[in-house]
């Protein structure tokens, strides 16, 4: 049997006052409270060829 | 024992693009946005347009973390509350999660393709073109 990890964990108290934010985008995570996995990905893709300078074409419509 | 979630007031202006606010437990959230997001010079756009087949960015792999540590947790709450006077917030967006609580897992994914036309300038000359500074 592989080795196991203790964790003990004691919440005295958890009293948040004011919670003021501007912004969360993109796969974040705000969290008050208790969590086992969190796994965020995002992909972001602007590249030198997604600048297109010509005739404006659409693109293809959805499938 | 579990505890209680309390807020006391909540303000948030925009909540857009798959993005969550959760007051409370819960098990598992997993958040999902595929977004093509396009600026024209000229902004006229059919209703049909983008097809997320035609991007590898929206059916690439993303590689996940393997988790497979063995953790006996021992959660004791003395105080069985999680108390947040007041939220204020502007905006959340594309997979993200706001959440006063408890959970097990988040699982959030969020592809963007970001596209720009515009049209060629009478007075650009190559020259202008090759010097431009991306």
């Amino acid at each position: 049997m592989k080795d196991s990890f203790k964790m003990e964990v004691v919440n005295n108290s958890l009293h948040v006052g004011q919670l003021r934010i501007i912004g969360v985008g993109s796969s974040s995570v705000v969290l008050v409270g208790d969590t086992e996995i969190v796994s965020c990905s995002s992909i972001f893709d602007t590249p030198l060829e997604s600048l297109l300078i010509g005739p404006l074409v659409p693109f293809a419509p959805e499938s | 024992m579990k505890r209680a979630s309390i807020v006391g007031s909540a303000k948030i202006r925009s909540l857009l693009f798959s993005a969550i606010l959760q007051i409370g437990d819960n098990y598992i959230i997993a958040p999902n946005s595929k977004v093509l997001a396009t600026q024209r010079e000229i902004p006229v756009f059919r209703g049909n347009e983008g097809n997320f087949a035609s991007f590898p960015i929206f059916s690439a792999s993303i590689p996940q973390p393997i988790i497979n540590e063995h953790i006996h947790l021992s959660i004791r709450n003395e105080n069985p509350v999680i108390q947040v006077d007041i939220v204020d917030v502007i905006g959340v967006s594309t997979a993200s999660v706001i959440q006063i609580g408890a959970n097990r897992i988040i699982q959030a994914e969020s592809r963007t393709k970001h596209i720009r036309q515009l049209l060629q300038r009478e007075t650009e000359t190559t020259e202008d073109a090759g010097s431009a500074p991306f």
